[in-house]
């Protein structure tokens, strides 16, 4: 399914980039990246069900090194800087469960992560091919939190789902190392850590629901990023 | 188009398409490797009260629970009346526990009541460990409700069939009804045993097979439990029949038994404990029905017993709670009975006292007169006089001599009434003398046609004594030391000592004079016979064993008792020649009179039916020197 789409996603954008578009950026990236994100509390959640349950449960999965996709757009404010406009989608999660004979137990919590932002890139340094930057990314991760529980014992199941949500600021520094191939494709490889500040979670239909908890997104991020340059400016500047 | 739309269109949205569907999905979980538990239920323990078969009810009821089913967990009770569940709990199982069980709901009548108990299967599982695995237990306990006050069931009397006996009750025909259960109380084991227990309502009589003759038992029948209608049955066994079948030995027979598969022995005693005990005897065979006992003594009640002992349940049967039956048997032929008696000489005739009445048998032919009614002074005391012809008594502190035959009146004297001493005995001569003994030791002799005193004596202390036939001699032993014996002849109305003698052996009131006037002194294991006149030694011979009890001068004999063998020697009263042994026990007065031993307590033995020999040279009314005064007195 997931292949399905991607294909479909180049495809329509082929089809785009074939048509006589005037945009108001002249740059577009595409972001694919991994990121770790620690979530202590939620770890210490999983380990107060384990013991809360009469059976003995395993962990199946405890918020792991997880693939992020993203997008930018960036307009060049002269040669060392550009700006632009970040989103970057982030999930992760844990699972804890047990499995027999009888029935199956699981308890997921999966965590989501609408991170927009902006950003500047400052360069740093150059050769003919690669180029360096200090890249600050400052905005927030609009998260949702769910938490997923179910008992399924002969033909009976039991489910009980709960969402909170919240808007977390952050800033991300990181630097930048491209590669410019042509006048219109980059490549660059981007380090950097995220910086998460904790905001409250909410029950999306009640606002006045809120966690004690506030898990946060912060941990490193490493991506690799495609510039597309839409005008040839690149071309032109240089 | 627009192009900025043409550009969310196919640029953006599937940008975003792309990346959430990218969302994190957890991993699947790995199956464990638990065991599922045997389909087959191990075992549990329930303890419910009350303990009964069928829950019998007439109100409101508690119920008491304990389930024990370590180690797996007890986590679910209910209980259900038919379809309806009425309790459950889920916490706390530890038992005992109690509920109540309210029956207002229901109508009278037959019910189910579901318990069912739920435990873990403790196999480990998801499903085990969240209470939804698990054993069932369903208990389906009879319930009978019923309101009506009572149900009582009318027993019918118990009657004796061939091995047993025959229950019969009234039917209860009813939804309620489970079974009649029968059981007994038995005194002969101190235990109830449950008999039957009948679910047919139809059936309504038993026959308990395991009743014995005497047995006391306790029957109970009860609706559908153990309590109800009682009935006691105690059957009295048929006495023994006792026939005698030698001079000393009886054969008793007894029934024998309907119920020989329940008979242990029969068990046959005498309440006889002395002289000589009569062993129990047991006999353990059914079919043996009698039994001969030798060694019975005259002068005894023998009272035989015959009691029907089951066999032992687990332990030996105590006796004294069952029935027995009883028949009485005493050696001789029957007469009447009395508290002493009095040969007359010269005849078959005695006079048989009792209380205050009188009567006059005659032993050989077993008639009986009334003879006289009177309030004696000193118990008893009636004296015949030596010649038969008179006897006398006091009453009302008069003497009365009677004619013998013809009742009459002959004399009656006043005797002296001393304040201090009271009139303890007396005894007559054939010439109208008689010799009053005091307690003092006063000794007077009267003539009884003046009432004058002959002459006095006073020994100073209390005496035994007789006076002789012919009137003029007086034997008299010391009451108090009677091995001191004094003998006296009335010489001009006082008392001379003629012999003063001392005798170890001497007993104290063993002593008599014959007829023919001649002076029998008894000791211990001897007898001395002496010439009343002048005191001479004229025989003396020892006795076999014991003392003598009893004699007869019309037919010379006398009666010799041991007192630890229960033995009686009738010997010839002059020479001492045994003539025949008895079997007899000398407790209540015994008499010698024509050939019969005669015995209080209303029986006589007639000794032409002992093997012995009769006595040999009759010394019938001989006259020594003096005209003839014929006296029996003890």
């Amino acid at each position: 399914m997931k292949i399905l789409i991607i294909a479909g996603s180049f495809f329509l954008l082929s089809v785009m980039h074939g048509q006589e578009i005037k945009l108001p950026f002249s740059t577009i990236g595409f972001t694919q990246g991994f990121g770790y994100y620690f979530q202590s509390d939620l770890k210490d959640v999983n380990k107060e069900v384990s013991n809360s349950l009469p059976f003995e449960v395993v962990t199946v999965n405890n918020f792991p090194v997880r693939i992020f996709w993203g997008g930018y757009l960036a307009i060049p404010l002269g040669i060392k800087v550009n700006v632009g406009l970040n989103y970057g989608f982030h999930s992760t999660g844990s699972r804890i469960g047990q499995k027999d004979y009888s029935g199956s137990y699981t308890f997921d919590q999966i965590l989501t992560s609408h991170a927009l932002s902006i950003f500047g890139d400052i360069l740093l340094s150059h050769t003919e091919h690669l180029r360096g930057y200090f890249h600050l990314n400052a905005g927030a991760d609009i998260a949702s939190w769910e938490i997923r529980e179910k008992l399924n014992i002969s033909s009976v199941s039991q489910n009980d789902e709960v969402e909170f949500r919240a808007v977390c600021p952050f800033v991300e520094p990181a630097l930048v190392l491209k590669r410019q191939f042509n006048h219109r494709i980059g490549l660059s490889l981007r380090a950097g850590y995220h910086l998460s500040f904790t905001a409250e979670y909410h029950h999306p239909s009640n606002n006045n629901i809120k966690t004690e908890m506030k898990p946060g997104w912060s941990g490193p991020r490493i991506s690799l990023n495609l510039d597309y340059n839409l005008y040839n400016e690149y071309k032109n500047k240089k | 188009m627009n192009s900025y739309i043409k550009f969310w269109i196919t640029g953006i949205l599937p940008f975003f398409a792309l990346i959430l569907s990218c969302e994190f999905e957890p991993g699947e979980v790995p199956e464990s490797h638990i065991q599922k538990p045997s389909v087959i239920p191990p075992t549990i323990t329930l303890d419910i009260t009350p303990d009964t078969d069928t829950l019998w009810v007439n109100e409101s009821v508690i119920i008491r629970y304990h389930a024990i089913t370590i180690p797996r967990n007890l986590i679910l009770v209910a209980f259900a009346v038919d379809d309806s569940v009425i309790y459950q709990r889920s916490w706390d199982l530890q038992g005992p526990i109690e509920m109540t069980l309210e029956i207002a709901p229901y109508e009278d009548g037959l019910h189910t009541l579901y318990m069912t108990y739920i435990t873990n299967s403790n196999s480990g599982s998801i499903a085990d460990k969240t209470g939804n695995e698990g054993y069932m237990y369903v208990l389906e306990w009879p319930l009978v409700i019923d309101r009506t006050t009572e149900h009582r069931l009318k027993i019918f009397p118990i009657v004796p069939v061939n091995n047993g006996v025959l229950l019969e009750w009234e039917g209860f025909i009813h939804p309620a009804f489970n079974n009649y259960t029968i059981t007994k109380y038995s005194d002969s084991y101190h235990q109830s045993k449950t008999l039957a227990i009948i679910t047919d309502p139809g059936i309504t009589h038993f026959i308990d097979s395991t009743y014995l003759e005497g047995e006391k038992a306790h029957y109970t029948v009860g609706l559908n439990w153990q309590f109800g209608s009682q009935s006691d049955y105690s059957e009295m066994p048929e006495p023994p029949d006792v026939s005698q079948t030698g001079p000393f030995s009886v054969k008793i027979s007894w029934k024998k038994t309907r119920n020989p598969a329940m008979l242990g022995y029969y068990l046959l005693y005498a309440n006889q404990l002395y002289p000589l005990p009569i062993e129990d005897i047991v006999v353990t065979d059914a079919d043996s029905t009698s039994r001969e006992l030798n060694n019975i003594s005259f002068g005894r009640d023998y009272i035989f017993s015959i009691q029907y002992i089951p066999k032992a349940y687990t332990y030996s049967v105590p006796t004294n709670w069952i029935n027995y039956a009883e028949k009485s048997f005493a050696l001789g032929d029957s007469m009447e009975s009395h508290d002493i008696s009095r040969g007359i000489p010269g005849g078959n005739d005695i006079l048989l006292i009792k209380g205050n009445q009188v009567n006059n048998y005659n032993i050989v032919t077993g008639e009986s007169m009334p003879f006289l009614n009177v309030d004696f002074d000193i118990a008893w005391a009636i004296n015949v006089t030596p010649d038969g012809n008179h006897f006398g008594y006091s009453s009302h502190e008069e003497f009365i001599l009677r004619n013998i035959t013809t009742n009459d009146i002959v004399y009656t004297v006043q005797y002296p009434a001393f304040s201090s001493y009271r009139l303890v005995m007396y005894t007559l001569s054939s010439n109208f003398r008689m010799l009053a003994g005091y307690e003092d030791g006063r000794m007077i002799i009267y003539d009884l046609p003046t009432g004058q005193v002959e002459a006095e004596f006073n020994y100073g202390s209390r005496v035994y004594a007789k006076i002789s036939p012919d009137g003029n001699h007086v034997m008299m032993r010391d009451y108090n030391n009677p091995t001191n014996q004094i003998y006296f002849e009335v010489v001009d109305s006082t008392f001379v000592e003629i012999a003063n003698t001392q005798e170890n052996n001497a007993l104290q009131r063993s002593f008599t004079f014959s007829p023919d006037n001649r002076l029998f002194l008894f000791y211990t294991g001897r007898v001395e016979i002496r010439n009343a006149l002048d005191y001479s030694i004229i025989n003396q011979y020892d006795l076999p064993a014991g003392y003598i009890d009893a004699w007869d001068f019309d037919n010379n004999q006398i009666l010799a008792y041991d007192y630890y063998t229960n033995t009686g020697y009738v010997m010839d009263i002059n020479t001492g020649m045994l003539m025949k042994t008895i079997k007899m026990y000398s407790g209540e007065f015994i008499n010698l009179k024509s050939n019969f031993v005669t015995t209080g307590l209303g029986r006589k033995l007639n000794l032409d039916f002992i093997s012995g020999q009769r006595a040999s040279g009759m010394h019938k009314h001989k006259i020594l020197t003096q005209p003839i005064s014929k006296m029996m007195l003890k």
